[in-house]
């Protein structure tokens, strides 16, 4: 699943990154790693951007960048 | 002996606080990523000892993203410091250890610094530094930058580590089962030849650091071979990550897990909410420029204009006649220096008041959830939200706010952020706006001083959609992710901070560059190349100069030489604009006869957008280059014509026939309107599917979108 299409407020955990490039690079840079717990906070007002709390700090995303990271539900 | 040491860390964990305290400098800080875009050094003396401290712009990773992130990389890579202090944020300690992990693993000599702990503690959370110390085999020390002590702590730990140095150590255990050594053999010599140690260059090869793998020159034999190791960046990424989870397993106590209640979070929702986001940006603007203009600027301006006019003006002048000084010397001092001075200086309230209010913007973190929510409109334009910082602080000065720009990873979003901000008001033409209004619009003031910033904004806005459907400027399909700090409050001491930095900076300003300017402009407007001393008299040198661009004014209702002056001092400062109408008589001496308000708010347009001034240009050529600069002055000099010319022919309407211009200014809303609309809705095939071209489409997108 992937984590644009995750429910608001539910903890996720990391699968992995689903694309290439600099910006999936910059993800995992960010603390995106595989195992890491991640939660969907909310969307924009206006429409397209992600807020998501990884590791304790909250990072907007694009929804292009959402879509780049697979999530699988939590064990707990 | 003389050392020198780094301070790097990921973005906005408190480096140049940090460094502030250590130096007692003011660099410009914020609650936001990317506030510091260069270095700054500064060296401080300890016993018998020198030491140069370094603030760099934060990072990431090694492997780097944007070109400020590149500098800092490139400093790391140099090897000419004695000791880096990676700081991070207690609060959020894995992120900065793995930024520490990946020094540690390069070989670089450091101490960990872990920044904020009055935070943590204040959440009740424990954090045993003495573990951290142990289990990373680094020094380590906590630190609170907004506290005054942290300073001498910081100062110690960075001495003690600096004495006590450590036999470099790569220790890298947890990337075990990856064959690092067996790459690490295979590179050898071509590792040494490029300066990286083969240990390391192999990491780098496994996470695909293209600027690694190009220093290591490898043969084309050689790079098929390695390519396939890239693909161990992400395992290498969770290694990291459990490796420091496990250690702040240990290491990190308490705090009340989850709590029912969080005040950042109820802020949030209101802030952040689908409905009330909007109107809360609007009313926080609003609330800003109404306190900067109405409730305290207007007040405190009109009150300093009549002090310094009788207090100063008014004996000065005096004296100088009772000492018998020649008419000329008394009017230089009196109009052109006194009089020129007070007409920026009176709005020293406002614009200090108005850096304020950006500042606490800045600091509280309310900017960035707003570069989050506009981020979706900057997308379609062809910017990102992180424009949203750049054009805020636009509203304060724009050549510091175009070198911001640097944190935008693309190039061409990049460059026309750079472009684009100036045609946002900045602090320096807000005096010119409220002068000329207050004289020309006395109840609508207010309305005519807000409206400079909508169009501002607006016409930044058109222009983005506009070069965005140029081929050749279209920005790549490029994402935006972006760290969204916790709200913060500023301390009472930063506040003042913050007031006395911008005052001083403004009082310099005037006493330098708008002094100069105003003493030459005097003297230009008031004696002739054969006659000497005319008196302000239309043979002036610049009248004659004047006289000739006057011209092409004309239809935008300022046709005369003093506006023109006025405009070309803009182009040194734009408090300039102000201060040379003030040395040369005053609003009410260029804006005359039957239509006169309508060449006023031409005037005003034309001032909002016309160039920006001369350290905006070359913010612009450093960021954007010669090419690109040129396009955004020559933008900004076609619509400021363009729109004057349309306010102008409005206003005389106006004034004529008030209903028609009503109407005027309702279709000039509308085209307005559309004309956005039409930029920003997307043009031809989008991929739908519905049909052959579209899942052709749509297909071609897939394939691009997997290189993300």
């Amino acid at each position: 699943m992937l984590l644009s299409d995750a429910e608001r407020g539910k903890v996720y955990v990391v699968e992995k990154i689903v694309k290439n490039g600099l910006y999936a690079r910059r993800l995992t840079d960010m603390g995106f790693a595989p195992g890491r717990k991640i939660q969907l906070k909310r969307v924009a007002p206006l429409g397209g951007t992600f807020l998501v709390r990884i590791g304790g700090v909250d990072v907007a995303m694009r929804r292009d960048a959402a879509e780049s990271v697979a999530v699988e539900e939590s064990a707990r | 002996m003389k050392y020198r040491v780094a301070l790097v860390g990921n973005p906005n964990v408190g480096k140049t606080t940090l460094y502030n305290r250590l130096t007692h400098s003011f660099e410009h800080v914020g609650n936001w990523q990317g506030v510091t875009v260069g270095a700054a050094s500064k060296t401080f003396r300890a016993g018998d000892d020198e030491i140069e401290i370094t603030d760099l712009p934060g990072l990431y990773s090694l492997t780097v993203f944007s070109p400020e992130e590149a500098a800092t990389r490139d400093c790391l890579y140099e090897g000419k410091y004695d000791l880096f202090a990676v700081v991070c944020d207690a609060g959020n300690l894995s992120r900065g250890l793995c930024l520490t992990l990946q020094m540690l693993e390069e070989g670089a000599p450091v101490l960990l610094v872990a920044n904020m702990m009055d935070e943590v503690k204040r959440r009740g959370i424990s954090i045993d530094l003495g573990l951290l110390e142990k289990k990373l085999r680094v020094p380590v020390v906590g630190t609170a930058a907004t506290r005054r002590k942290s300073a001498d702590e910081l100062r110690l730990a960075i001495m003690s580590a600096l004495k006590n140095k450590r036999p470099r150590e790569r220790n890298y255990d947890y990337l075990g089962g990856l064959d690092i050594s067996a790459i690490a053999s295979e590179l050898g010599s071509r590792a040494a030849n490029a300066g990286f140690s083969p240990e390391w260059a192999a990491i780098k090869l496994c996470e695909g650091d293209e600027y690694v793998t190009e220093k290591l020159a490898l043969s084309p034999a050689e790079k098929k071979k390695f390519a396939s190791l890239a693909s161990r960046r992400e395992e290498i990424a969770r290694r990291r990550y459990a490796f420091i989870d496990g250690i702040l397993g240990e290491a990190v106590g308490g705090g009340k897990r989850r709590r029912r209640f969080s005040l950042g979070e109820a802020v949030d929702r209101i802030v952040l909410g689908k409905w009330t986001a909007l109107p809360v940006f609007f009313a926080v603007m609003g609330l800003i420029f109404y306190i900067t203009f109405a409730l305290v600027g207007n007040r405190l301006a009109a009150a300093l204009d009549t002090v310094i006019r009788k207090c100063v003006f008014s004996p000065v002048t005096a004296a100088l006649n009772a000492a018998g000084a020649p008419e000329w010397v008394v009017r230089l001092i009196g109009e052109g220096v006194i009089l020129g001075a007070v007409g920026i200086l009176k709005f020293l309230p406002q614009v200090v008041l108005l850096f304020f209010f950006l500042a606490l913007l800045e600091d509280s973190g309310y900017i960035s959830r707003v570069a989050f929510m506009t981020d979706g409109l900057f997308g379609k334009i062809g910017l990102s939200g992180r424009a949203a910082f750049t054009m805020l602080m636009g509203f304060g000065c724009s050549a510091t706010a175009v070198l911001t720009v640097r944190g935008e990873a693309d190039e061409r979003t990049r460059k026309k952020t750079a472009i684009l901000t100036p045609m946002l008001s900045c602090s320096a033409r807000l005096p010119v706006f409220t002068a000329i209004a207050g004289a020309y619009f006395a109840g609508g003031s207010a309305a005519a001083v807000f409206g400079m910033y909508l169009l501002g904004a607006a016409a930044a806005i058109l222009w983005a959609a506009a070069l965005n459907k140029i081929k050749r400027m279209k920005s790549g399909e490029r994402s935006f992710i972006m760290d969204v700090p916790p709200y913060r409050f500023p301390t009472f001491e930063r506040m003042g901070q913050i007031l006395i930095q911008n005052t001083l900076n403004f009082l310099a300003r005037v006493g330098s560059i708008i002094f100069a300017l105003n003493v030459i402009v005097w003297i230009l407007a008031n004696f002739s190349l054969t006659g000497g001393f005319t008196a302000g008299g239309e043979e002036s040198l610049l009248a004659t100069l004047g006289g000739l661009i006057a011209p092409i004014m004309r239809p935008l209702g300022f046709g005369n030489w003093r506006a023109v002056t006025a405009l070309l001092g803009g182009v040194v400062a734009k408090e300039g604009v102000l201060a040379a109408i003030e040395s040369m008589g005053g609003v009410g001496a260029i804006f005359t006869g039957e239509y006169a308000s309508a060449a006023a708010l031409s005037f005003m347009t034309f001032t909002l957008l016309y160039v920006p001034c001369i350290a905006t240009l070359a913010a612009e050529i450093r960021e954007a280059g010669a090419g690109w600069t040129a396009l955004g002055a020559a933008l900004q000099f076609a619509s400021a014509y363009l729109v004057s010319l349309v306010v102008y022919g409005a206003g005389r309407l106006a004034i004529d026939y008030p209903a028609a211009g009503v109407t005027a200014a309702a279709c000039g809303a509308v085209v307005l309107v559309a004309a956005l609309s039409l930029l920003c809705g997307r043009t031809g095939c989008n991929g739908c599917k519905k049909c052959r071209k579209g899942r052709k489409k749509s297909q071609q997108k897939r394939i691009e979108a997997s290189n993300f």
